[in-house]
């Protein structure tokens, strides 16, 4: 792959990998590590991307590194640090914050369905986990998050609808 | 009804990652594919520091530390839930604490160099109690595997809060790099398509060793 595809496909989809990166990891560093390692990963030259699957393929890469990651010595039991993203009001932190209460296996599923649009056998796809377990961690997540809001609303259907 | 998107469209890159990346990308320099964690773990340390200092103060408790044997230390916030990592150990030979010399496996630590050799397998670990001499909090040095294929684990657990930090090398049963390099394999062999691999799980010396010592890992 010629360096200008790399940036092309940087350009596309490396803000997609950083929040998938972001939102299972909860630190900006350490999202930008795995973002870096991910693209520098395919700089290698030795992957081929199938075309159209290159996003997933990208996002697959990151969850497998963030799982990684997640195991590791550096994150583990690291404290929240990150007040590097200033959200635009104090409504958007109180989402996010109740987002980060959950398992990191629960906020992947959430963002790749919410944000990414992905259905759950794709989802299950990207994380190597059966649909059964993603409607799971579903169902989990929408009743943790429920609980942690304190309008008892959750999160809304895709559509935007509740 | 909060959004779920509306907040993760504030989530992005910052503008001098994204050049720093596609710098990287266009020269195709991968030899700047390494984790940058060391630096992370230096700049989180730092910063703990800082707010230990205000908070102990306020909360009227010390920061609780443990020095790796291996390097780093762990810093522990009582009553924030907070817990911080100086970078740890450094992949090099020299300052692993546990090294196969001569088809041997040796422990050092504490001024004692042990042959461990017949002590330990892959099921089998050899654990080695250390108390910081700083601080005096009490750690474990683990070890486990053959001199062909061993590895090893600092574990602390602080009682004040039951925060646990590691810092080794091989304790896992896959890596990053072996994550990678078998996706690599896989799409080799199937022209493209490649499954997801296991992340993997302790190696059976370390789960045995956590076991016993009754750790919550």
């Amino acid at each position: 792959m010629d360096a200008e595809h790399l940036a092309e496909l940087f350009r596309r989809y490396g803000d997609d990998v950083f929040r998938l990166a972001y939102s299972y990891l909860g630190h900006r560093a350490d999202a930008e590590d795995v973002c870096q390692s991910v693209f520098l990963r395919l700089a290698e030259g030795k992957t081929t991307l199938l075309p159209g699957r290159e996003k997933a393929w990208l996002l697959t890469c990151a969850a497998n590194a963030c799982k990684s990651q997640l195991r590791s010595f550096w994150c583990r039991n690291v404290g929240e640090l990150d007040e590097s993203l200033p959200f635009r009001d104090g409504s958007d932190r109180e989402v996010w914050q109740a987002v980060m209460t959950l398992p990191p296996k629960y906020r992947a599923v959430i963002h790749l369905y919410y944000w990414e649009g992905y259905a759950q056998g794709e989802i299950g796809d990207i994380l190597h986990i059966s649909r059964t377990a993603v409607q799971t961690r579903m169902q989990r997540a929408r009743a943790m998050l429920k609980k942690e809001l304190s309008d008892n609303e959750g999160l809304p259907a895709r559509d935007g609808t509740s | 009804m909060r959004d779920y998107r509306r907040v993760m469209e504030q989530v992005r890159l910052s503008d001098e990652k994204k050049e720093e990346i596609l710098t990287m990308l266009e020269n195709q320099n991968t030899n700047t594919k390494k984790y940058r964690m060391p630096k992370v773990g230096k700049v989180v340390l730092a910063a703990a520091l800082a707010v230990g200092c205000v908070l102990s103060i306020a909360a009227g408790l010390p920061a609780q530390v443990y020095n790796f044997m291996s390097g780093g230390s762990m810093t522990v916030l009582p009553g924030t839930n907070e817990v911080y990592l100086e970078a740890g150990f450094t992949g090099a030979e020299e300052d692993a604490p546990v090294r196969a010399e001569n088809d041997r496996l040796w422990l050092a630590a504490d001024g004692q160099k042990l042959d461990i050799t017949d002590q330990v397998d892959e099921n089998t670990p050899y654990i080695h109690e250390h108390t910081d001499p700083a601080t005096g909090n009490k750690g474990y040095l683990i070890a486990g595997g053959t001199p062909e294929d061993f590895g090893w684990v600092e574990i602390v657990q602080f009682e004040i809060d039951g925060s646990i930090a590691m810092s080794g090398n091989n304790y896992d049963t896959v890596s990053i790099a072996e994550l990678y390099e078998a996706q690599k394999a896989q799409k080799e062999a199937n022209g493209g398509t490649f499954e997801m691999v296991d992340p993997g799980s302790h190696r059976p010396w370390l789960q045995a060793a956590i076991d016993q010592l009754g750790l919550d890992i």
